[in-house]
């Protein structure tokens, strides 16, 4: 059975609607993430499952029960805060068993599950100090372990990492999962953040203004993005305009105009159609190693990061493209202004409609 | 260039030295000149208070027990306050509801009310038949001004007035408390399981400790303070504060002022533990959790049970109260101007009717234009006067290491009594001391501009404090801005709204005071002094129109704030 | 000349000491960013540089000149917050304007310059609109423009993207480096984001607990990192404990937990010495064979994780250490170990760094959570 169904949920402020008809299915056990930018909606949709906020429309099934009238402290679900929320004047000991002692916990009952908490997370804090003695790291896993030790089912997490610093972010998300998957959890995190995302959910859901957008696991919603914004929103890509030339049974030919041409293994979209085919940075390769989809252009800039490099492209109607590529043992690579030739597999290559709205505010990230 | 920078330098270092002069010139030394009075008199005051040839120690006697009455009466105000207050502003600060913003206007309202109109209203309302007793078909008023109330030992209308007029201290500075916990330790409390009320206890309460002891305190000094209205009502009780008035007119000066020292002395004794508290961690742990399991259950059960079902309760209580101590006689009053315009509703006599009061014989109404004429100048130009004060001073509290000490120093204007303020700026500018100004129109204004400036400061800190604006400041100096200049050009128009608001409160609040202006006053007189004097010629109707036109002032200036800071 | 050079300067707040003998030189037109962790002092550290704090002892100089007690007004460094403090009551003209106007220029060159640099920033048609309607992308160049009009020679940019959504960021760092390259701004950025500093910076100045750790060009940092921590903070690495037994003139070999060896080319470190080895993530290969002159270890893949464009396997080898390997998805069809797989975890001597093993204790340098 489901553990959380989100059905039509709807929220309105004034005219602006945070929540658009929002269906949801999250199994048990499952570890999903909401992602989007900033103002999608996907703080209000967290907050309305929890209870915090009450939506328009809709209803919210938490574990099969409709849970839309009944009040945040009857949900059994735990939630972490972005800015961690542990109580100031209470010690780290006195955070975690709260849950505990205002249902009525006998101490010894509340002690021991405390005790056992603190070493299934890994708690390195004393217990006796206060949050703001704590790193930012350490006060979220206090905020964390505080949670769960009301024994929900259910884990909402809103932007838990949003307060840290980058390094702890990236060390934090997976001591994230692996709690979750270790107590049997299911996971509700919302995040604006991708990769944080991608890297530890089961499935993620893209949500843009108000609406879900796509959901998928990780690696689809990489590999073939079924709408646009998600192409640009998860990962990068590179986006060039072109026209539908040709059908065949491999897939389809794209015209992209001065005389360069691109094969897609998409067969959906008709001859004649005005499309954007789009492709990630990581897949274009250097060098000729296939007859199709050959490029040709005159590196305008390279830019390391660390083992990564981006190597900018001009192509010879004026447009850039970028790849992202790995530094091999002992690589060198072409210099700056010197001509290479690209290959892009047709199997990377994606192709989407041309946006009503235009390329620019459908791949607008705010 | 350099030669103007080093202008631009040098009258900025000016305007500093200038406002912290014309700080201590104005607000500092009067507020602590009758402590250095009674010091330097030390002889008189000891011969006329405790040897006095005549009566002996009978003056030191007077002031015991006068004292002792006054601490009981605002000690039990505070716990009154205390009871309903929390629960109002918790309820203000958390929850949204149609008519929320009239409901904070109605408990700011005592703040800004001429307290000696208010007096007066309340005074009518449960004493004489033009009030409750009328309405309950009584023959006379509901109670006497000596009535008292049980337990307490304190005449009940006294009560009354005290409780609305220290109740937005506790409201509002609770209120302000609350509003800086951010609500999410709230949220957390409740998806842990805990219902409402036990979230208050857990968590709300112990987080907004300090903001409910520094509301007591300043309640408890205002109404220790309160003399306008109390002039009025208080009978033949005696509070401290009308014990200042009544000996300075006696010319019992040296009295006066030892019980005026007293009152300063208690005053700052008071707020000096409450700001360094305040100011301190917020360690206090939650309530220790060491009561037996079962009882703890039974407590949750009941808190969970009560947050259920009598949330109402408690939102509608401490409104009631609202509504008995401070609606109930302004309407009373409203009512009373027009039953009695033309005569006396009970005996028909026209001498009993306002008209008749107004522009017969004692012509009331001459008077009356002649104090609003007073009380406006007097307005205007201590509120000027301040406004040019407050400014600099703000920005000093807020930019120099010796702000906070400052910004204590202004608490005290705000809550010595303000007899005992008019006093001391009689003693320090009229004949006894400097003898530069004598009573009048002049020592109003000096008396004024002391507990003004506090007020403006106030609000425009809290202005400045709201706003991040300490960060636009620093952006327009890296911009190039000389401190001067980004204060000219970002800080200023981006706390306009303070300064309005610290105006019009001061302005208001000027327009209203009596207990200080009573003192000073000379042969000019005010409109709130001048209902006093008409109530003690027992000239009610008359008494009534100028109360009811005083108070319709007042929340006229108040709607300007509101409209103002909402548009 | 350098630009901005600070010497040996501290900062104390009560009993913390925020900065401690910095020593720092940057040259006209040079794009630094400051990188550590919260609490490092990197914001302590642009404010001293901006004006807005003094040093307890040391010298800044700015352009050559002593600018110890000279106020932020005369110092032509231009301090951009985090969340840009366009002023609320000023639309983007007057905010981008202000400079000017206050410097009193006449209102025709106020006029021109403005213009010039809206335009340069492409915001030329909000010129009326309110920071409030702006969007955040929008208002950063709004107060980059705001800076570069007031004719600042040095810009202070204090965690620039800490405002923006993480997807945003991608993008926005590269466009704010070319419009700041173009006006030859000397630039002072400071961030917790390694990936940002090492995309966008000329120099990097890694600050940890009031000092300098390691100054040096992103490629230089990455490829020699000199102590743990860096290494650490900036690409991340896998961290083995071990004890050298054997060095000669071509290397070392080190044995780690389970009695597994690590052959490596440093020979500075003596037999016997307690040592920690550093390997890339990026550095570590699987495979099903053994690939000649590299180190082989056997172990079963744990995990698999998707990391935007990367696929990141957590490896358990037979001593039970967990050894983390990143690998860049590429075109065609890329090959993806599952969980559960048995595989040989490769990587070449000559990418492994050896350090002393710390005196705080591995996890504490690493600052594991």
């Amino acid at each position: 059975m489901p553990e959380v169904r989100i059905v039509n949920v709807t929220k309105r402020y004034g005219r602006i609607v945070a929540n658009d008809h929002i269906n949801l299915t999250i199994k048990d056990k499952e570890y999903v993430s909401v992602i989007g930018p900033s103002g999608c909606g996907k703080t209000t949709l967290i907050k309305s499952i929890a209870g915090i906020i009450e939506p328009d429309e809709g209803e919210i099934y938490i574990g099969g029960k409709l849970v839309n009238k009944v009040p945040i402290e009857d949900r059994g679900v735990g939630y972490v805060f972005q800015n961690i929320a542990l109580f100031p004047h209470m010690t780290v000991w006195d955070n975690i068993t709260y849950g505990p002692r205002v249902k009525g916990f006998p101490p010894e009952e509340t002690e021991a599950i405390a005790r056992e908490m603190i070493e299934m997370i890994k708690l390195a804090a004393r217990t006796d100090a206060y949050p703001d003695e704590l790193s930012g790291g350490t006060q979220q896993k206090t905020a964390v372990a505080r949670a769960l030790m009301t024994r929900s089912k259910l884990l909402l997490l809103d932007e838990p990492l949003g307060a840290l610093d980058l390094k702890v972010r990236a060390a934090l998300r997976y001591e994230l999962r692996r709690i979750v998957k270790d107590l049997g959890l299911t996971a509700l995190h919302v995040t604006h953040d991708q990769e944080e995302a991608m890297s530890i959910s089961d499935r993620v859901v893209v949500m843009k203004k108000g609406r879900i957008i796509e959901s998928g696991k990780p690696i689809e919603l990489y590999m073939q993005p079924k709408n646009i914004f998600t192409a640009n929103f998860v990962g990068e890509a590179n986006f060039l305009v072109g026209v539908i030339e040709k059908i065949t049974n491999e897939g389809s030919l794209i015209d992209l105009g001065d005389g360069l041409e691109i094969i897609s293994r998409n067969k959906t979209i008709k001859v004649g159609n005005r499309v954007v085919v789009a492709f990630r940075p990581e897949f274009v390769v250097l060098g000729k190693r296939r007859d199709e989809n050959v490029l040709s252009g005159e590196i305008k800039n390279i830019v390391y990061s660390g083992n990564l490099v981006r190597i900018y492209v001009e192509l010879p109607d004026g447009s850039t493209i970028f790849i992202k590529k790995a530094l091999g043992f002992n690589e060198s690579l072409p210099k700056i202004q010197s001509k290479v030739t690209l290959n892009v597999p047709p199997e990377n290559v994606l192709v989407y409609p041309y946006p009503e709205r235009g390329l620019q505010q459908e791949l607008s990230l705010e | 260039m350099a030669m103007e920078l080093r202008m631009a330098d040098f009258s900025s270092k000016l305007v500093v030295l200038c406002s912290l002069i014309a700080f201590i010139i104005f607000v500092i030394l009067p507020t602590f000149y009758l402590i250095s009075y009674v010091f330097l008199r030390w002889d008189e005051v000891w011969y006329e208070v405790f040897a006095n040839p005549i009566i002996g120690d009978e003056n030191w006697k007077q002031i015991i027990k006068v004292l002792l009455f006054s601490f009981r009466l605002s000690l039990s105000t505070v716990a009154f306050d205390l009871i309903f207050g929390i629960p109002l502003a918790y309820v203000l600060a958390r929850k949204k509801f149609p008519g929320k913003s009239l409901l904070e206007d109605l408990v700011t309202l005592p703040l800004v009310i001429p307290t000696s109109g208010f007096g007066f209203a309340t005074l009518i309302t449960w004493t004489t038949i033009a009030g409750l007793g009328g309405l309950l078909r009584l023959r006379s008023g509901l109670m006497s001004l000596n009535t008292m109330a049980p337990f307490i030992n304190i005449p009940f209308v006294l009560f009354i007035v005290h409780i609305a007029l220290t109740f937005p201290y506790v409201v509002r500075t609770l209120e302000t408390k609350i509003q800086s916990i951010d609500v999410t330790y709230e949220i957390a409390s409740r998806t842990l399981g805990a219902c409402s009320l036990t979230t208050f206890r857990n968590i709300l309460f112990p987080l907004s400790l300090p903001g409910i002891f520094s509301g007591a305190v300043l309640a408890f000094a205002r109404s220790l303070g309160e003399t306008g209205a109390t002039l009025i009502v208080s009978g033949v009780s005696a509070t401290a504060s009308i014990a200042i008035v009544r000996w300075a007119s006696e010319f019992k000066l040296s009295t006066a002022a030892f019980m005026g020292s007293l009152l300063v002395l208690i005053a700052w004794v008071i707020i000096l533990p409450a700001e360094i508290y305040v100011s301190r961690g917020r360690r206090g742990s939650g309530i220790p959790f060491s009561l037996p399991t079962n009882l703890v259950r039974k407590m949750l059960r009941l808190e969970r049970f009560l947050s259920r079902n009598f949330s109402l309760i408690k939102d509608v209580v401490p409104l009631v109260i609202v509504v008995i101590t401070v609606i109930i006689p302004i309407a009373v009053v409203l009512n009373s101007v027009i039953l009695y315009w033309s005569a006396d509703p009970y005996t028909g006599k026209v001498e009993g009717g306002v008209m008749y009061q107004l522009f017969g014989p004692s012509n009331y109404f001459g008077h009356l234009l002649r104090s609003t004429l007073t009380s406006i100048i007097v307005a205007l130009i201590s509120t000027y006067i301040s406004t040019c004060i407050a400014i600099p001073i703000s920005f000093i509290i807020e930019r120099r290491w010796y702000g906070r000490i400052i910004r204590t120093m202004l608490k005290v204007p705000l809550i010595i009594p303000t007899s005992s303020l008019g006093l001391s700026v009689l003693l320090l500018w009229g004949s006894s001391g400097l003898n530069l100004v004598s009573s009048g129109i002049w020592m109003i204004i000096l008396t004024h501009i002391v507990f003004s400036v506090p007020v403006i400061v106030e609000s425009i800190i809290a202005a400045y404090e709201g706003s991040g604006i300490q960060m636009y400041e620093e952006s327009a100096r890296t911009l190039g801005a000389t401190a001067y200049n980004a204060i000219e050009t970002v800080s200023l128009p981006l706390i306009k709204g303070g300064i309005f608001t610290g105006f019009i409160l001061s302005f208001t609040r000027s327009l209203g005071e009596t207990g200080a202006t009573f003192i000073v006053m000379g042969r000019d007189v005010t409109i709130p002094v001048l209902v006093v004097n008409m109530v003690e010629a027992l000239a009610i109707p008359a008494a009534l129109f100028t109360s009811t036109y005083l108070i319709i002032l007042s929340l006229v200036m108040l709607s300007i704030i509101r409209i103002f800071t909402r548009g | 000349m350098s630009m901005v050079k600070l010497v040996n300067v501290t900062k104390r707040f009560g009993k913390i000491v925020a900065l401690r003998g910095i020593n720092l030189s940057i040259g006209d037109g040079e794009y630094v960013c400051v990188l550590g962790p919260t609490g490092a002092g990197k914001t302590t550290l642009l404010r001293i540089i901006a004006g807005l704090l003094e040093p307890d002892e040391g010298e800044i100089y700015i352009g050559g000149k002593k600018v110890n007690g000279v106020p932020p007004e005369r110092r032509s460094a231009v301090y951009m917050f985090q969340n840009f403090a366009l002023f609320p009551h000023m639309n983007v003209w007057e905010n981008v304007s202000f400079g000017p106007v206050i410097k009193e220029w006449d209102s025709e060159k106020i006029r021109n310059v403005t213009s010039e640099v809206l335009e340069m920033v492409r915001l030329g048609e909000r010129r009326d609109a309110y920071p409030n309607e702006l969007s955040g992308g929008m208002q950063q160049r709004v107060a980059l423009a705001r800076g570069i009009a007031a004719g600042a020679r040095i810009l202070l940019l204090d965690e620039p993207f800490g405002a923006l959504d993480a997807r945003l960021r991608v993008n926005l760092r590269t466009q704010l480096r070319s419009l700041i390259k173009d006006q030859g701004l000397t630039t002072i950025h400071v961030t917790h984001d390694q990936e940002e500093a090492l995309m966008v910076a000329d120099r990097v100045v890694i600050l940890r607990e009031g000092r300098i750790e390691q100054i040096g060009s992103p490629q230089e940092i990455y490829n020699n990192p000199q102590s743990i921590f860096a290494m650490s903070f900036v690409g991340g690495a896998n961290f083995f404990d071990g004890v050298v037994y054997k060095s000669d003139s071509s290397g070392s070999t080190i044995e780690i937990r389970g009695g597994l060896s690590i052959r490596v080319l440093d020979t500075t470190k003596k037999i016997g010495e307690r040592v920690v080895i550093a390997i890339r993530r990026e550095d570590v290969s699987l495979g099903k064979s053994r690939r000649r002159g590299f180190n082989n270890l056997l172990g079963e893949v744990v995990d698999a994780m998707f990391v935007g464009g990367s696929i990141e396997y957590v490896v358990k080898l037979e001593n039970d250490v967990s050894v983390s390997s990143r690998i860049l998805l590429e075109g065609g069809d890329s090959r993806i170990f599952r969980r559960g797989e048995i595989v040989i975890v490769s990587f070449h001597p000559s990418e492994c760094r050896v350090f002393q093993y710390p005196e705080r204790g591995l996890l504490k340098e690493i600052e594991a959570i």
